[in-house]
């Protein structure tokens, strides 16, 4: 609710308002962007695009509740352009090993519990697959609005994170 | 089966942002440089664009 008055008070000009909401979005927007790009430099570059244009932009947004799909579709579209841009080697499942930066051969289940964080588990993972289980994961975002904001089914949606956990869950749960 | 919810809803909670250093202040002061020159070519293409606008008018009357 108090997020909500910000992002008003963002809209009518308040600097303040602004760097308080983008304070509160920016571990999102972090995740996100980490699941799309694998350069801290390029991340960094994606997130500070994100907030310039979200500034300039943020009295065109109408509806002060749509601002989290707003922010994250911009910064798909940014990660997108910076990826095309760049030419840069997202790390994917049938990528050459050289590209894997992140990749750990090591994956039992006792490693994935204790010693392996969010995105070594995610990494050997499509990129717009990474994108979805991170959103999943991240509180804020109900199955709709993934949909909406990657332009999917509801029902496809729901399908393909299964069918993503099912991917995690073989690749993690050999020793059982 | 593991339970890959629970892991990675602990393990998203945990995601590392040290890397992350941004400085939002300077993004804002950037944005509105940004948005101010966008403000300027503005007025500067409605100007140019009067100006024709004029020119031709008088050279349609005359």
């Amino acid at each position: 609710m108090e997020i909500l008055l910000e992002i008003k008070a963002a809209k009518k000009g308040d600097k303040q308002a602004f760097n308080n909401v983008i304070t509160a979005y920016e571990r999102k927007l972090y995740i996100i962007a980490r699941s799309r790009l694998n350069n801290n430099e390029d991340i960094k570059d994606a997130i500070q695009e994100t907030i310039m244009y979200a500034y300039i932009n943020i009295k065109k947004l109408r509806d002060a509740t749509k601002f989290n799909s707003w922010v994250t579709t911009i910064l798909l579209n940014t990660c997108k352009k910076i990826y095309n841009q760049k030419e840069i080697k997202i790390l994917s499942y049938d990528e050459s090993e050289e590209n894997n930066l992140h990749f750990k051969e090591d994956y039992d289940i006792e490693n994935l519990e204790e010693n392996q964080s969010f995105f070594d588990i995610i990494d050997f993972l499509k990129p717009e697959d990474r994108t979805i289980i991170s959103m999943y994961y991240l509180d804020e975002y109900t199955t709709k609005e993934i949909s909406k904001i990657l332009k999917i089914n509801e029902s496809t949606l729901r399908s393909r994170i299964s069918s993503i956990k099912e991917k995690i869950r073989q690749r993690y749960g050999k020793e059982e | 089966m593991i339970d890959i919810d629970r892991i990675l809803e602990d393990k998203i909670n945990k995601v590392d942002m040290s890397n992350l250093k941004i400085n939002i202040n300077e993004i804002i002061k950037n944005a509105e440089k940004k948005k101010n020159k966008m403000y300027r070519m503005q007025i500067v293409s409605i100007i140019v664009g009067l100006i024709l606008f004029i020119v031709i008018l008088i050279q349609a009357l005359f």
